[in-house]
C-alpha cells in the first residue's frame, strides 16, 4: 500500500505556507550573513587602523635612529606590550629581536597583510593556538617588520554570528512549517466538508447542504453560493417533474380524443373532410402547445439572460398597441394607452413582445364590448419601470392567482376558451429572464359587473 | 420552378416533394448536407429549401460554403429551433427566409413563391402599381382609380408588402415577422382584423375587390 502524505500537506495552502516559510528562512539567513560579513569587516578594519599606527610609531625609530633604533624599539616594546605580537628579521628571513621566534609560514616575500597562527601560554601554562592578523613593512637593507595583534575574539563572535544565522534561518522555517500544517490542517477540514456535502450530492441526496459559520469568508460565502445553487437545482427538478406530470396529463386527453375521433371515423361514413380538418386543427394546437411547453424550459434555463439590452419599454408597449388597437376596435373595448417615456429597463424586446402580446390576447379574449383595456408604462413609486395592463373582465379570483401562473393550469371559466394553459407561465419565465416581478391584481371592476378585472404587472429591476 | 430540397427525413421530403409537384414546381432531394452541397454545386436551381440539422453537413454551414462560393441562390432554412437567436444564425450563414417546423405547406409555398419574386431584382421602385390602386413611395400617398386614400403608417407598410408580393399568397405569420418583426403565433386574430380595415379602406367603394382571402391560407393582392 502506498502511503500517501496527510490530507492538509496536499492543500495549496500547507505548500504556500512552506513555501513563505522558505523564502523567510532564506531572506533572514541573507541578512544576518550581511550582519556576518559586516561585522568582519568592521573588526578587520579596526585591527588594520591599530596596526597600522603601531607600525608608524615603531617606523618612526627608524628615523632617529636607524636599524639600530628600530631593533632597539622592537625589543623593548616585545617586552613591555602584551596586545602586540612583533618579529624584525634580516633579508632572508633569520629573526633579529621580537616575541615571536620568526616570520609566519604564510608569510611570503611583498605579502602586506598576513593571516596567521601563533601559540600562546594560558594562565595553566598549556600552549593554545590562536589566530592573530599582521602588517608587514619592508625597511632598508632588506629587514622585514611584521606587527601583528591577536584576533582570535573576533573571530569567535564572528562565528558565533554565523551560527545564529543557521539556527534563526532553521527556526523560522519550522515555524512556517508548523504554521501551514496547522493553517491548512483547518482549511482542509472545512474544504473537506464541502467536498463531502458534493459526493453527497452527487449520489442522490438533494437534501444536503453545506455547513456555515456565518463568518462571511471565502470558504463561508462558497457554503452559501453551494447551498443557493442546490436550492435552485432542486427547484428546476420539482418544476420538471410537476410540468411532466402535467404534459402527461394535458396533453394525453387531446391525443386520445384525436385517437379516438379518428378510430369512429373510420368505422363510420361520417363526412371524412371535416373530420380530418378538425384533427389538423388539434394536431397544430397540440404542436403550438408542445413548442411552448419547450420555450418556456428554455427560458427557464436561463439560456437567453446574457441577451438583454438597455431599451425603453414604452417603444414595446408602442408598437404592441399597433398591434392590438384594431382587434379593440373591432370588438368594441377602448384601448387605452398612456405611456411615460424615457424610462430604460434592461431587456429583450421580442421576449417582452411576445410576453405582453400573451397578455392583451388574455385581456382582449375576457373583455367584453364596450369594456376597456389599458396598456400603461410607468415609473412606481420606488423608481422602477412597469408595464402593466388592465381590463375590465371578470378577473382572477385572489386565491386562483399563483396558481394561474403554473404551467397547463387552466382556471374553470376559461376552459371553454381556445388557450393552452400556457400563457401566464410563459410570461412568468419572461419575467424571471429580466429579473422583473410578474404581478396579478384586481383590475377596476368589470364592465359586465360579474368580476373584478384584472390587473397584469411587469416591474422591472432598476437598470444601475 | 426548379427546387432543391436537402431534407434528412425521407417522409418530411417526400410530403414536400410531393406538395411542390402538385403546385407545378420540380423539386430534387438530397439526403444529407455534402450530397446536398453537390447537388446545389452542380445544377442551377432557382430555391434550396434546407434543413438546418442534416447528417454529414449541417445546414447552416453548407448554405455560408455556398455563399462563400459566391452562390447567391436563395435559400428557406427550415428548423425546429425557432427563437429569435436561431433565426438570426440562420439569417447570418446566408439563409434569406427561416420557417419554423411544424408549419403549414401554404405557408412553405407561400414564402417560396415570394423568395423566387426576390431572385430577379428589380430595379428600387418609387411607385408601386396593381390594378388602379397606385402606391407613391416617396409621396407616401395611395390612391385607386385616380381617389386618394388616406393610410395609417402601419397600414402603409402593410399595403406596401401587400403591392409588393402583388399575386403571391401572403400568410398572416409572413405579415406578423415582415411588416410587425413579431415572430410568435397571437391566440387573436389582430392580423385579420388589420387586414379587413386595409380593405375597407382600399376595396369598400370599388366594384372590384383586389384583397383576396386564400382560405386555410392567408391573402392575396391582385388585379
Amino acid at each position: 500500500m502506498i502511503r500517501r502524505a496527510p490530507a492538509f500537506v496536499r492543500t495549496t495552502t500547507f505548500r504556500l505556507t512552506v513555501l513563505a516559510a522558505f523564502l523567510f528562512a532564506a531572506s533572514s539567513g541573507l541578512i544576518l550573513y550581511y550582519v556576518y560579513g559586516a561585522t568582519a569587516r568592521a573588526l578587520r578594519a579596526q585591527t588594520d587602523r591599530v596596526l597600522v599606527s603601531e607600525i608608524e610609531a615603531i617606523g618612526g625609530e627608524y628615523k632617529t635612529g636607524g636599524i639600530n633604533g628600530l631593533n632597539k624599539a622592537v625589543s623593548v616594546r616585545s617586552s613591555d606590550a602584551e596586545d602586540f605580537l612583533y618579529v624584525l628579521t634580516y633579508a632572508d628571513g633569520r629573526p633579529v629581536s621580537g616575541n615571536l621566534d620568526s616570520l609566519p609560514s604564510s608569510f611570503e616575500p611583498g605579502d602586506k597583510v598576513v593571516l596567521f597562527e601563533y601559540g600562546r601560554q594560558d594562565d595553566e601554562g598549556a600552549i593554545e593556538t590562536r589566530a592573530a592578523r599582521g602588517l608587514a613593512e619592508e625597511f632598508p637593507g632588506g629587514f622585514i617588520l611584521l606587527v601583528g595583534q591577536d584576533v582570535e575574539e573576533d573571530r569567535l563572535v564572528v562565528r558565533r554570528i554565523a551560527n545564529e544565522a543557521w539556527t534563526a534561518a532553521g527556526l523560522v522555517l519550522l515555524l512556517g512549517a508548523a504554521t501551514g500544517a496547522f493553517l491548512s490542517h483547518r482549511f482542509a477540514l472545512r474544504v473537506d466538508a464541502l467536498n463531502a456535502v458534493a459526493r453527497d450530492v452527487m449520489h442522490g441526496d438533494l437534501e444536503r447542504r453545506a455547513p456555515r459559520n456565518n463568518t462571511n469568508d471565502e470558504l463561508d460565502t462558497l457554503s452559501a453560493n453551494l447551498n443557493e445553487m442546490l436550492d435552485r437545482i432542486s427547484r428546476l427538478m420539482a418544476s420538471m417533474r410537476s410540468a411532466g406530470d402535467s404534459i402527461a396529463h394535458d396533453l394525453r386527453t387531446p391525443l386520445t380524443r384525436m385517437r379516438n375521433r379518428l378510430e369512429a371515423t373510420l368505422a363510420s361514413d361520417e363526412d371524412r373532410e371535416m373530420v380530418l380538418r378538425e384533427v389538423l386543427k388539434e394536431a397544430d394546437d397540440l404542436l403550438k402547445t408542445f413548442n411552448a411547453v419547450l420555450r418556456i424550459s428554455r427560458l427557464e434555463a436561463g439560456e437567453r439572460r446574457s441577451k438583454l439590452v438597455i431599451l425603453d419599454p414604452g417603444d414595446v408597449a408602442r408598437d404592441l398597441s399597433e398591434l392590438y388597437d384594431a382587434v379593440c376596435e373591432d370588438q368594441c373595448i377602448e384601448l387605452i394607452v398612456e405611456i411615460t417615456g424615457g424610462l430604460q429597463i434592461r431587456g429583450d424586446r421580442a421576449m417582452l413582445s411576445q410576453a405582453f402580446a400573451n397578455l392583451l390576447d388574455n385581456a382582449v379574449k375576457y373583455t367584453p364590448a364596450e369594456g376597456a383595456i389599458a396598456l400603461r408604462v410607468r415609473r412606481t413609486q420606488q423608481g422602477e419601470a412597469e408595464i402593466s395592463i388592465t381590463d375590465t373582465g371578470p378577473g382572477i379570483p385572489a386565491e386562483e392567482r399563483e396558481r394561474a401562473k403554473q404551467r397547463f393550469v387552466r382556471l374553470e371559466k376559461s376552459r371553454n376558451e381556445p388557450g393552452s394553459g400556457l400563457g401566464l407561465s410563459l410570461v412568468q419565465a419572461i419575467a424571471d429572464v429580466h429579473g422583473a416581478k410578474f404581478l396579478l391584481d384586481d383590475g377596476p371592476g368589470s364592465t359586465s359587473g360579474d368580476g373584478a378585472g384584472l390587473r397584469a404587472a411587469m416591474v422591472f429591476p432598476k437598470t444601475s | 420552378m426548379r427546387l432543391l430540397v436537402v431534407e434528412d427525413d425521407q417522409v418530411a421530403a417526400n410530403y414536400l416533394r410531393k406538395g411542390l409537384k402538385e403546385s407545378g414546381h420540380v423539386a430534387d432531394h438530397a439526403e444529407d448536407g455534402e450530397t446536398g452541397l453537390e447537388m446545389a454545386r452542380s445544377a442551377d436551381y432557382d430555391i434550396l429549401v434546407v434543413d438546418r440539422m442534416l447528417p454529414r453537413l449541417d445546414g447552416l454551414t453548407l448554405i455560408e460554403r455556398l455563399r462563400a462560393d459566391g452562390d447567391r441562390t436563395p435559400v428557406l432554412v427550415l428548423s425546429a429551433l425557432g427563437e429569435v437567436d436561431d433565426r438570426i444564425e440562420g439569417l447570418k450563414a446566408g439563409g434569406d427566409d427561416y420557417l419554423t417546423k411544424p408549419y403549414a405547406f401554404a405557408e412553405l409555398l407561400a414564402r417560396i413563391d415570394a423568395l423566387a419574386r426576390r431572385r430577379d431584382p428589380e430595379t428600387v421602385k418609387t411607385k408601386l402599381a396593381v390594378g388602379d390602386l397606385e402606391m407613391d413611395l416617396l409621396a407616401r400617398t395611395v390612391n385607386r382609380g385616380g381617389q386618394s386614400i388616406l393610410l395609417q403608417p402601419r397600414e402603409f407598410r402593410l399595403l406596401e408588402f401587400l403591392m409588393k408580393h402583388a399575386g403571391q399568397v401572403v400568410t398572416r405569420t409572413m405579415l406578423l415577422e415582415k411588416v410587425w418583426d413579431y415572430h410568435f403565433d397571437p391566440q387573436t386574430n389582430v392580423i385579420d382584423v388589420h387586414v379587413s380595415r386595409l380593405r375597407s379602406k382600399i376595396d369598400k367603394d370599388f366594384e372590384k375587390p383586389l384583397l383576396h382571402t386564400v382560405r386555410g391560407a392567408g391573402y392575396r393582392l391582385e388585379a
